[in-house]
Parts: structure tokens; C-alpha cells; sequence
């Protein structure tokens, strides 16, 4: 480095190549650091109010569907209130940004650098238009969190609080609970209640294994075939029956037979109602008959009247009965004496005579009683 | 101007103060010594090259290494990356190189202008009609402050490598993941203020070492005196300057610059 040594053409291109590799390095650092912002290339704004950025900056990602899209390029106040955030999104997501899209600040990880995230909006709205404005939704904040926080350790003490109580309670044998971890007789109660219960179900425990070894009826019932084969046979008959029976109702309804006629002529039915009218009556006079019958049977029984005689009376009877034979006596005798009478041939040719008048007479009383 | 070994720092800046303004009247006055310029830029520049390469590429790779075990910790290794990236494009990259340059260039240039007073040669210069201030000093402050830079993108560059690499001995990394994840975190706002303060930093590295040169005292202990304080107030300058640089540029992003 002697203020003697030549400058050569070598060291000139060296140099120039030194330096123009030199910034070509620095311009690669801005390229790829302005690619990151979006400062080439075509870009559109879109911006969102929100109450509360988080510390959001400018040079801020900006997300869409979780994919770098754009970086915040300017955020201002508005008012007192409302902070206004302008992001410089690429224009190829522009297609992809709804008017009902929704911005929304996000975080990078747990304690990450703040970001925009904006939200994909219905296919059918039309796209945004270049500076328009997109709802937002305001995030949740980390002092939110921790109030909410607070609210439930503090209804935790509460919680716990109870359950001391409770427990120290059931400590004392208090309630239901406590007689149940301190009360011996209760508890001698309970065990015998599971004793019983476990007789109980050792009992049914037997009788469903008698009923598994097809012993008593039940066991026959589910084990012997046939016994389940007379079930069946039953069961077809009873199933014919209904079938026969299924028969007779569609004939009595199609107005077949007798019951059909009972049952959808209406005449017939007429006819039947008249009929019983008439068998009622029937029946009232039958009935005013056997009354009439039995007041003479007990006129009859209590001695009164002739019949009573000839029925109680014996020494009636015996008379009536020599009487009978007097007669009958009395009539043969008569019937000898009129033999004899006919006999004689004067009286003869007298009743030969006589004879058509007492056709006649026979046929008059034959007549009478049409 | 003249300063003697027991000059105080208060007159030392004074007179620094002054040579810097006749720095930069005879830089502003033509004719240029283009030539004389290039020669330089040749030396300061490419011929630091090698030097500045191999601090980087270790510093990038020890960097990686020694951050790793905290960000594990975090279980924010991926973050590695990026960390490393802005810890030297903003800083471990302008002022390593800067104190690199500082002791190569700075005392390098103490030591030739020492030499050169204490030998008369600025003298003889000057008696031949050739201003020294232009020639010597103007031309090396011009190549310091417009080669630092260049020094320093290598650097960064370099000190990627080695980052990469470091990455690597852990675990499989794309070239190309790596870089998207070391510009990730990187604005202008953090590029261009260290670029700014490169330039800075060459421009006190030059005027320094010519300054502490061209005041050099009389005998041959001079020289020797000339480079090693060439070497010291450039380093103490380049931190001081640092130091500003950052608040200035704090306070820029407070404004949201």
C-alpha cells in the first residue's frame, strides 16, 4: 500500500467486480425484503376500522386463508375510538376478496407479531373494489381473557368454598350423605338390604338355571319342543279358526247366508224386529197363562174345586172310580139291550130310514168351525 | 494542529473537527484523483475481501450455534433463522466489519500518512504543486466510505452461510426455507439505516487514519504512535456512531417511519 504501486487493468476488474457483486448482494436484500412488502409488482388498498389494532404496524402481514397476501401500510386514528388500518394486499388475491370478507387482527403464535387476517367471503358477492372498506371483527383481547379469568377462580373459591362445607357436613354425619359414611346402623340397613338382594338374585339365578335344565313348567315351556310343537299346533288351528272366521265375517258382510241377511238386509231385519215383537207378546201371554196355571195348581194343591178332588180326594176317586164302573156297568148293559133291539127286524127297517138324516147332521157339525 | 504526545482529547476532537471540513472542501473542489481513488478502492476493498469473509463466515456460524440452546429452550427454533439475520444485518455485520476495517484499513493508513510526514514526503508533496489533502487524504476517505458498504453486504452474505451451515449441523434446512425464513423478520427500516451507518463508519475510518497520520509527530516512534491511535479512536468512533445511529433510528420507528 506505497503510494508507488501501479493502478493495473487486473486490479480495475477486480475491483469493479468486487463492487458490482457488492451490490448486487444489496439488491437482491431489497428485492426480497420489498417482495415481503409487496413494494413491486401490482398491488390494490383495502382497509377495515377497528376499536383496538393491538399494536399493529406498519409492514405488518397481512393474511389470507393463512397465506402472506399483502402488509398493513398505513394505520391512523379516526377519532377517539376508531382506528383506521389500509392494507396493500398482491392484486392476485383480489379476485378472492368479497364484499362481506372480514378483517380481522391476529397474532403470529402465542406472543407472535401482530397480523390482519382477512377472511373469505360468500362466492356470489361481488369482488371489493379498489380502497373499499371491509368489515372487521374486533379480536379478542388478552386483559379480556384474564378478567374472565378472574370472574371463574373467583367462582372456583366459591365452588370449593360449598364443597368444604358439604364435605365437613358428611364428616358430621349431617344429611343423607353423612349417614351414609358415619351412621353404623344405617349402613348395617344397607348391608342387609345387599344381602337380601343378593339372596334374591341367587334365588332367581336358580330358578332361571332350573328353567335352562328344562325342569318345571316355565323350563318345559322354553325348552321342550314338543310342548312347543302342541303350542304350534295350537297356534295353526287357532290361526285357522281365525281364518274360517276372517271367511264367515266377509260372508256375513257380503250379505251371504242367514247372519249375512241378519246383518245388511234391512227388511229381513224388519221382518225380525216384528217377529221379536211378536214372540214378546207371545211370551207376555205365556207368562199370564203359567200365572192363571199356577194359581189353579195351587187351588188344586190347597183342596179347592173339583179338580182337587179328582186329583187329592181318594175316597172321591173311589167313588168316581165305582161310579166309572157303574156306569161302564151300566153302559154295557144298555149297549147289550140296544143289540138286542137292533136285532129285532121291526126296529131294522125303521133305522135304515133314518139313516140320511144323520149323515147330514155330521157333516153340518163337521163344517162349523171354518 | 500539531498535537504532541500529551495533547489533550478536547483538542485532539478540535483539530479532527477541522481536518474533517478540509476533508470534505477538497473532496467537494475538481480535479479528482480518479486514479489514485480506484488504487485505493482496489486495496481497501478487494484486498480486504478475504480477511472481512472469514470473520463473517465464523461469526455467522459461532452466532447460530451459541443462540440455538436459548431458542430451543423457547421451542422457537424455527425462529433461529431470522434472529440471526437481524442480529447481523443490523448490527454484528456493519460493526464487526467496520472494527475489522478500522484495524486493517485505519492503522494501514496511519501508519503509510505517519510515515510519509514524518519522512517529509507531504512537504515535498506540496513544494511540487500536488495538494496532499486532495491527493492522499481526500482520495482514501472517498474509498473507505464508498467500500465499507460493499464490505458489509459481502459480509452479510457470508455470515448467511455460516448461519446456514450452523443450521444445518442440527437439522435438514432448505437453502431456500432458510432464506425465506432469515428475510422474514427483515424490513427496509431494518436494511437501510445499517447501510447508512456503513457509510459513516468507513468515512470516520478513513478521516481518522489520515487524520492521526498527517498529524504525526516527529521521529519514527511517530508512526508507530500514529497507526495504533489511528486504530483506537476509529474503533471508539464506530461504536459511538453506532450507538447513534440505533437511537436515531429508534426513534424513526417510534414515528413509524
Amino acid at each position: 500500500m506505497t503510494i508507488t504501486m501501479k493502478m493495473t487493468v487486473g486490479k480495475g476488474i477486480r475491483l469493479g467486480v468486487f463492487i458490482i457483486l457488492g451490490i448486487a448482494i444489496f439488491a437482491y436484500a431489497i428485492y426480497i425484503i420489498g417482495k415481503q412488502r409487496n413494494l413491486f409488482g401490482n398491488t390494490f388498498t383495502v382497509s377495515g376500522i377497528f376499536r383496538d389494532v393491538s399494536g399493529l404496524k406498519v409492514g405488518s402481514n397481512v393474511r389470507y386463508s393463512g397465506i402472506n397476501v399483502g402488509s398493513v401500510s398505513n394505520v391512523h386514528l379516526l377519532n377517539d375510538t376508531l382506528v383506521k388500518v389500509q392494507v396493500t394486499l398482491e392484486d392476485k388475491v383480489h379476485q378472492f376478496i368479497r364484499e362481506d370478507s372480514r378483517m380481522e387482527i391476529g397474532t403470529e403464535g402465542v406472543m407472535g407479531n401482530k397480523v390482519v387476517n382477512i377472511t373469505p367471503g360468500t362466492s356470489t358477492k361481488p369482488v371489493v373494489e379498489e380502497g373499499a372498506t371491509l368489515g372487521t371483527i374486533e379480536a379478542v383481547k388478552m386483559d379480556e381473557i384474564l378478567d374472565e379469568l378472574k370472574k371463574s377462580s373467583v367462582n372456583t373459591t366459591v365452588v370449593t368454598q360449598n364443597l368444604a362445607e358439604i364435605t365437613s357436613k358428611i364428616n358430621q354425619g349431617e344429611g343423607i350423605f353423612g349417614k351414609l359414611f358415619t351412621d353404623t346402623s344405617f349402613t348395617n340397613n344397607l348391608d342387609q338390604i345387599s344381602r337380601n338382594t343378593a339372596n334374591l338374585t341367587r334365588n332367581v339365578s336358580t330358578i332361571t338355571s332350573k328353567i335352562n335344565h328344562e325342569e318345571g313348567v316355565v323350563g318345559k315351556l322354553l325348552s321342550d319342543t314338543t310342548l312347543a310343537k302342541e303350542f304350534d299346533q295350537a297356534g295353526n288351528n287357532l290361526l285357522e279358526s281365525t281364518r274360517n272366521l276372517k271367511g264367515f265375517t266377509q260372508k256375513i258382510n257380503r250379505g251371504e247366508g242367514m247372519f249375512g241377511k241378519m246383518f245388511t238386509d234391512t227388511a229381513f231385519t224388519r221382518n225380525l224386529d216384528e217377529t221379536a215383537r211378536n214372540l214378546t207378546y207371545t211370551t207376555k201371554q205365556a207368562r199370564a197363562i203359567s200365572e192363571n196355571l199356577a194359581r189353579i195348581t195351587r187351588h188344586i194343591e190347597s183342596g179347592k174345586g173339583v179338580m182337587n178332588k179328582l186329583l187329592v180326594d181318594s175316597t172321591f176317586a173311589d167313588s168316581l172310580d165305582g161310579t166309572l164302573k157303574n156306569i161302564n156297568k151300566t153302559a154295557r148293559e144298555l149297549d147289550q139291550a140296544a143289540e138286542t133291539v137292533r136285532k129285532n127286524w121291526f126296529i131294522r127297517t125303521f133305522s135304515t130310514k133314518k139313516q140320511p138324516p144323520e149323515q147330514q147332521q155330521i157333516d153340518t157339525t163337521k163344517n162349523r168351525p171354518k | 494542529m500539531k498535537n504532541d504526545q500529551g495533547a489533550n482529547i478536547l483538542s485532539d476532537i478540535t483539530g479532527l473537527v477541522r481536518f474533517t471540513v478540509r476533508v470534505v472542501r477538497s473532496m467537494m473542489d475538481p480535479p479528482f484523483e480518479n486514479r489514485e481513488m480506484m488504487k485505493q478502492s482496489y486495496f481497501i476493498g478487494y484486498k480486504t475481501l478475504p480477511l472481512i469473509a472469514v470473520t463473517a463466515f465464523i461469526l455467522g456460524l459461532v452466532l447460530t450455534l451459541q443462540s440455538r440452546p436459548v431458542l430451543v429452550d423457547f421451542g422457537a427454533e424455527s425462529l433461529l433463522p431470522g434472529m440471526i439475520s437481524v442480529s447481523i444485518v443490523r448490527e454484528i455485520g456493519p460493526v464487526v466489519t467496520a472494527l475489522i476495517c478500522a484495524g486493517k484499513i485505519g492503522s494501514g493508513i496511519g501508519a503509510e500518512l505517519g510515515s510519509m510526514k514524518v519522512t517529509e514526503q507531504i512537504d515535498a508533496m506540496e513544494v511540487s504543486g500536488t495538494n496532499p489533502m486532495k491527493y492522499l487524504v481526500s482520495t482514501r476517505v472517498l474509498a473507505t466510505t464508498l467500500m465499507l458498504p460493499i464490505l458489509v453486504f459481502f459480509a452479510d452474505a457470508i455470515a448467511f452461510v455460516g448461519s446456514y451451515l450452523a443450521v444445518n449441523l442440527h437439522g435438514e434446512i432448505a437453502p431456500q426455507l432458510f432464506l425465506t425464513n432469515a428475510f422474514a423478520p427483515l424490513h427496509f427500516y431494518d436494511l437501510i439505516p445499517a447501510t447508512i451507518k456503513t457509510f459513516i463508519f468507513g468515512f470516520a475510518i478513513g478521516v481518522i487514519g489520515s487524520y492521526k497520520g498527517y498529524t504525526a509527530g516527529f521521529g519514527t516512534e511517530a508512526v508507530g504512535r500514529a497507526a495504533n491511535s489511528a486504530v483506537v479512536v476509529a474503533s471508539v468512533a464506530i461504536f459511538i456512531i453506532d450507538m447513534l445511529v440505533v437511537e436515531l433510528q429508534h426513534s424513526m420507528e417510534m414515528l413509524n417511519f
